[in-house]
């Protein structure tokens, strides 16, 4: 009874932020307060009438599509490597791999912003690309390191067995058993990059404005602007898109049962 | 060498010699002189053995005896750090896996979970490139074989385990293989289903008459299916031969330990071709060891030999103690008693026994000279 209560305690904490904005972005004053007056959809409609807010949506949306892409290519021969090689160096490939998720975000972006002026890659946006690469392969490479391990070696002896050549087990076989693993590495990976905003800020120019940096900009001349809170919820409804899609695909009970067959 | 040889050509993995390796060229599949080491430990030694067309021989040991390695080299997963294997006289031990033709039926059967029963046998036959009409011509042939046409739309985790090694086996045998492999088959199964999966498959087998070879620990199973058992214990062959043999004339202490149960008893060779056993007296025994050379030895008695009589009896074809009954057991289809003998215990059996025994009872037993074999020490063909 008691853990009962601390979890919807737990849950309420968590949420409360997120319920408050998007219930924020459906009052009718022109700030955020307690307790939320009147219903309105015009912050809605303002937000879609600023450019700037709509065009740093899109430009989120596509880097986070290529960076999902892209990592999840890297990941998978990565996770095929370190599952289906027996080498002391899957370790150290693993953790070189693993690294950016456990570097302070901002370390990381200073790091990438050092870097890619010195490469001279200003200017575009490939260093936005490339950090958020970076940044997601963990996440993508988590994930498909578990739909590999939930794939029976055995599976691919059969079919080695019976016939088929190593390049041809791994797509009728090995590729078919992972796929879900790697929509949902390449859901997770969509979703850190979307989310980004300390790695963004360091590599975004004023061409390449993706929308937490624009939401982060706003914020310093007109704090809790309610076209602010309409934008957010807006990204937690496609955040919640995304999460539901990958979860269908996943089915979460695969996660819990891993190693169990 | 036993009689089983002149049946059906063999020998002991330990007593090769080239001129005895010639002979066999000709037969169906070869193994001759598999090495192999994971990192410094050896797993396989000198494993050499060869099997007639639509033979089955069974890799039987405890586990680590190199049965499953044995396996995988035949297979292509492992190769061998030294030795070849030949299928009908072509040495495949350079091919990989999916060159080889060889049909496997694995231990957890390893049907893929993504494909309809029918794909799954399809498989094999869609890699070979085989025409459409004759690919669905063939895998109902086969499913029908293994009794189960109707499970062709269905899913490998639709099945029980018994119509999953069904398919498992349709699915190995549809390829027409040069050679068929079963890794541990009836591991998977609980205990009624295995019984009644072993006389399948033996039927399954004989039908098709496909060279086998099998691995399992178990030797009932090993007796049930196989012509031929290469006994393994240490990565080496200890003794190859039929059940019959194997179990009448073990060639090692190992291989009469490990098949069925025995009283082993140590003794010495005494002068007069008897064997002394320590307070149990002279045993006249029959010496299957290759060679004489030894003193201490070891004398094996089955305990289904050994008879409990009140009598001593006569005739030189007999020997007989005399010892005091510890406990008996009654088992239902046996009873066993445990006797002691001069400071040794004996564990005997007898079928449909209606004597009854007290416990401390003075008792006689007897067993037939033939019954008793003298095995040498541990690693008698070392």
């Amino acid at each position: 009874m008691m853990l009962r209560a601390y979890v919807i305690l737990f849950v309420c904490f968590l949420l409360a932020p997120i319920v408050a904005i998007s219930a924020g972005s459906f009052t009718e004053t022109s700030y955020v307060v307690f307790p939320p007056q009147g219903f309105t959809l015009k912050w809605y409609f303002a937000a879609l009438g600023q450019r700037p807010l709509i065009e740093a949506l899109g430009f989120s949306l596509a880097i986070g599509a290529i960076s999902a892409s892209v990592a999840t290519l890297i990941a998978l021969p990565l996770g095929l490597a370190i599952t289906r090689y027996r080498s002391r160096l899957n370790i150290a490939l693993y953790m070189l791999a693993m690294t950016p998720a456990m570097l302070p975000a901002v370390f990381l972006g200073l790091a990438f912003l050092i870097g890619y002026s010195w490469v001279g890659m200003g200017g575009s946006s490939w260093p936005l690309v490339a950090g958020h690469v970076v940044m997601t392969v963990p996440f993508a490479l988590s994930l498909i390191l578990v739909g590999l391990q939930s794939v029976d070696g055995t599976l691919e002896l059969a079919a080695r067995s019976l016939g088929a050549s190593a390049l041809k087990t791994f797509l009728v076989v090995t590729l078919p058993l992972i796929s879900w693993s790697l929509a949902a590495g390449w859901g997770f990976a969509f979703l850190i990059s979307f989310g980004a905003l300390e790695v963004s800020l360091f590599l975004s120019t004023s061409t390449t404005v993706t929308l937490p940096v624009q939401i982060y900009t706003t914020l310093d001349w007109s704090p809790l602007d309610p076209t602010l809170t309409a934008i957010s919820s807006g990204v937690v409804i496609i955040t919640l898109a995304v999460l539901v899609i990958t979860a269908r695909t996943v089915r979460m009970d695969r996660f819990l049962k891993r190693g169990q067959r | 060498m036993s009689q089983g040889c002149l049946v059906r050509p063999c020998f002991r993995a330990s007593s090769t010699d080239p001129g005895e390796t010639k002979s066999f060229l000709m037969e169906y599949l070869n193994v001759n002189g598999l090495e192999h080491f994971y990192a410094t430990q050896r797993v396989l030694e000198n494993v050499s053995f060869s099997i007639n067309e639509g033979e089955r021989l069974c890799l039987l040991g405890p586990s680590g005896c190199g049965k499953t390695t044995t396996l995988q080299v035949l297979a292509g997963f492992v190769k061998p750090d030294r030795g070849n294997v030949e299928i009908k006289g072509q040495r495949v031990d350079g091919m990989p896996p999916e060159k080889r033709n060889i049909g496997i039926m694995f231990q957890n059967y390893a049907l893929f979970p993504h494909m309809s029963v029918f794909d799954n046998v399809a498989f094999g036959l869609r890699m070979r490139g085989v025409a459409k009409a004759e690919i669905s011509a063939r895998v109902m042939e086969a499913l029908t074989l293994v009794r189960l046409p109707h499970a062709a739309s269905k899913r490998p985790s639709q099945l029980s385990g018994g119509e999953q090694q069904r398919i498992a086996f349709a699915r190995a045998v549809v390829i027409r293989p040069s050679l068929l492999l079963l890794d541990e088959p009836f591991s998977n199964l609980d205990a009624r289903l295995r019984l009644e999966m072993r006389t399948e498959l033996l039927d399954l087998l004989r039908t098709l008459s496909v060279a086998t070879v099998m691995v399992t620990h178990d030797q009932e199973e090993a007796m049930a299916i196989a012509d031929r058992i290469a006994v393994m214990y240490r990565g080496r062959i200890e003794q190859i031969d039929t059940p019959d043999q194997i179990y009448r004339n073990p060639a090692s202490l190992f291989v009469g330990r490990f098949i069925g149960e025995s009283n082993v008893l140590p003794a010495t060779a005494l002068p007069d071709g008897r064997f002394q056993v320590d307070g149990v007296g002279a045993i006249t025994a029959r010496d299957t060891r290759p060679s004489r050379n030894a003193t201490a030895v070891q004398l094996m008695i089955r305990p289904e030999h050994i008879e409990l009589v009140d009598a001593a009896p006569g005739g030189e074809e007999w020997n007989s103690v005399e010892g005091v009954v510890e406990r008996q057991l009654f088992l239902g289809h046996r009873t066993e008693w445990i006797v002691s003998v001069g400071g040794l215990k004996l564990t005997v059996w007898q079928s449909n026994a209606h004597v009854r025994r007290q416990v401390g009872e003075k008792v006689t037993l007897r067993w037939r000279s033939a019954d008793s074999i003298i095995v040498g020490a541990e690693h008698a063909n070392a």
